[in-house]
């Protein structure tokens, strides 16, 4: 890597967090770079969503660091405008509409006003938007999430198991989104605990298991190492395979350290 | 992908909280019950109590002071809007959100503070305004006049500091709670400590020495701004007294920008 070439989307150097004995995460180092879409997967409290946090200022790390495009979050000038992010879709004010919600946020962003109605058009909640948020279901939440992540039109997006709640239509709807939004050159990652979902997406994989890097390749490679078992073998497999037995670093040819 | 031809307006951690605080159910129930609750309880309070003090001698009670009374209840709501300001957004997560917009934590804690000052402050004026011209003609109708109780001037400096001093105390209780709320992140605790905090010394205060400390030196202090005569029973000069307030609620935010930018979110 040429050092004159513009910074990856999201750099994590040497990334530790320990809540009190508890080692959420454990030396992660990993760059995602734009145009592509990297998935983080790993079971439930692998550390998926404290990287993601760290990466936004709201928990700081341990030991080492996180940065978007080369810079910490809190020196980002207009941060909602570098990079968009959806953590918990369901961490809204129940008394707020979709509308006052996404117009508070441009309003601290910079943003304006008429995005926000026409972010709710685009993901399809232009009938709910007058409607208070606490008697949406989770799939409405989620696309209300995926709008505040896309509100500065980021070039770098960040979305931590989007697709939890969303149904048949709303998954076809968010996969053609990302494909679009790695078409366009942005900086993609996402997470998830289920890998069936992101066959068809997922350009790169980390698979992320107590808080250490288990494996990190191409897709293309990992199901590669998954040929011998019987029948095709799918992400799910490889998926398995690798937090069960652990320890073994996966690492494919391609791959690029910073 | 970047477009920066576009024109941007430029970030106001303000205007989001305006929108948020306008934009929720609660709060909008809050301001009506902070402009309705103080001059319905006055009313009640002063409609009963009647004069005992035989005519043509001067009486000794604070007759303005008593028609302010009800700011018991509109210091509880102000407490109810200062708090939930930022304990909801703790609540459903919320925070996160606005700390990501805002990476600079201190600003929208002050701009929340800001935003529940001008309101509670607005409205308490208001509010005490009323409960004055509402509950005066009441009380006179149980012998609370001339000669024993002059009429108060409203045009000289003492009522009307009774008066507007009085939609500053709620501010002040409004900012206490801000403060408070943002050192605890809980809602549910944070209304109970202030409330508590700002009235219980007043009525646990036994012995006259410890009166007189809880007067001049808790946030109970503060009441002191609507003494309009002098009573034994009054130990702090009104302005001292609210100030003393003040410096409780400013106390409280300052303890709660420093944890705030060092704590991690609560998820």
């Amino acid at each position: 890597m040429r050092s004159d070439l513009p910074p990856p989307g999201l750099t994590f150097e040497a990334l530790t967090k320990r809540f009190g004995s508890v080692v959420a995460l454990d030396d992660v180092t990993f760059t995602v770079p734009p145009g592509a879409v990297t998935v983080l997967v790993g079971p439930n409290g692998s550390g998926k969503t404290t990287l993601m946090r760290i990466v936004l200022g709201l928990a700081g790390p341990t030991a080492g660091r996180a940065l978007v495009a080369g810079q910490r979050y809190r020196h980002l000038h207009n941060p909602l405008t570098r990079i968009g992010a959806l953590l918990d879709a369901t961490a809204v004010n129940p008394g707020l509409t979709g509308r006052t919600h996404l117009r508070w946020l441009a309003a601290a962003g910079g943003i304006p006003t008429g995005r926000a109605d026409a972010l709710l058009e685009s993901v399809g909640l232009s009938t709910a938007a007058r409607r208070r948020v606490g008697g949406w279901s989770l799939g409405m939440k989620q696309r209300l999430g995926v709008a505040v992540a896309l509100l500065g039109d980021p070039p770098v997006l960040m979305l931590d198991e989007p697709m939890n709640g969303l149904d048949p239509e709303g998954m076809v709807w968010f996969r053609g989104l990302v494909r679009n939004l790695r078409d366009e050159g942005r900086t993609v990652l996402l997470s998830s605990h289920l890998m069936r979902e992101l066959e068809g997406i997922a350009d790169r994989v980390v698979v992320i298991h107590h808080g250490r890097i288990a494996a990190d390749a191409g897709i293309d490679s990992l199901l590669a190492e998954g040929v011998g078992t019987s029948g095709p073998p799918t992400l799910e497999d490889v998926y398995l395979r690798l937090v069960t037995t652990t320890e073994q670093v996966v690492t494919a040819p391609e791959q690029v350290r910073p | 992908m970047t477009s920066a031809a576009v024109r941007r307006p430029r970030p106001s951690v303000l205007r989001a909280e305006w929108i948020k605080i306008l934009g929720s159910r609660g709060t909008l129930v809050a301001f009506g019950l902070l402009a309705t609750l103080p001059v319905a309880f006055s009313a009640l309070i002063v409609a009963n109590t009647p004069s005992t003090d035989p005519p043509g001698v001067p009486g000794d009670d604070d007759i303005v002071a008593n028609t302010l009374v009800g700011v018991l209840a509109g210091v509880v709501v102000a407490a109810v809007i200062g708090a939930t300001s930022i304990g909801n957004e703790e609540r459903s997560g919320m925070i996160s959100t606005t700390y990501t917009a805002t990476p600079r934590r201190p600003r929208v804690i002050l701009a929340k503070a800001s935003v529940a000052v001008a309101i509670t402050l607005v409205i308490g004026v208001v509010s005490s305004w009323v409960s004055y011209l509402v509950a005066r003609p009441l009380q006179r109708d149980q012998g609370y006049v001339a000669p024993s109780y002059p009429e108060p001037d409203l045009l000289s400096a003492t009522p009307i500091r009774a008066i507007v001093g009085t939609g500053l105390l709620t501010a002040a209780v409004a900012l206490y709670a801000v403060g408070i709320a943002t050192v605890v992140r809980r809602t549910s605790i944070a209304i109970p400590l202030v409330v508590a905090t700002l009235l219980l010394p007043g009525l646990l205060a036994t012995s006259d020495r410890i009166q007189e400390f809880v007067g001049r030196w808790t946030p109970f202090a503060g009441f002191s701004v609507q003494h309009t005569v002098q009573r034994p029973d009054y130990h702090a000069g009104p302005w001292h007294g609210l100030g003393v307030t003040v410096a409780y609620a400013v106390l409280a935010v300052a303890v709660g920008l420093v944890l705030a930018r060092r704590r991690d979110t609560a998820h």
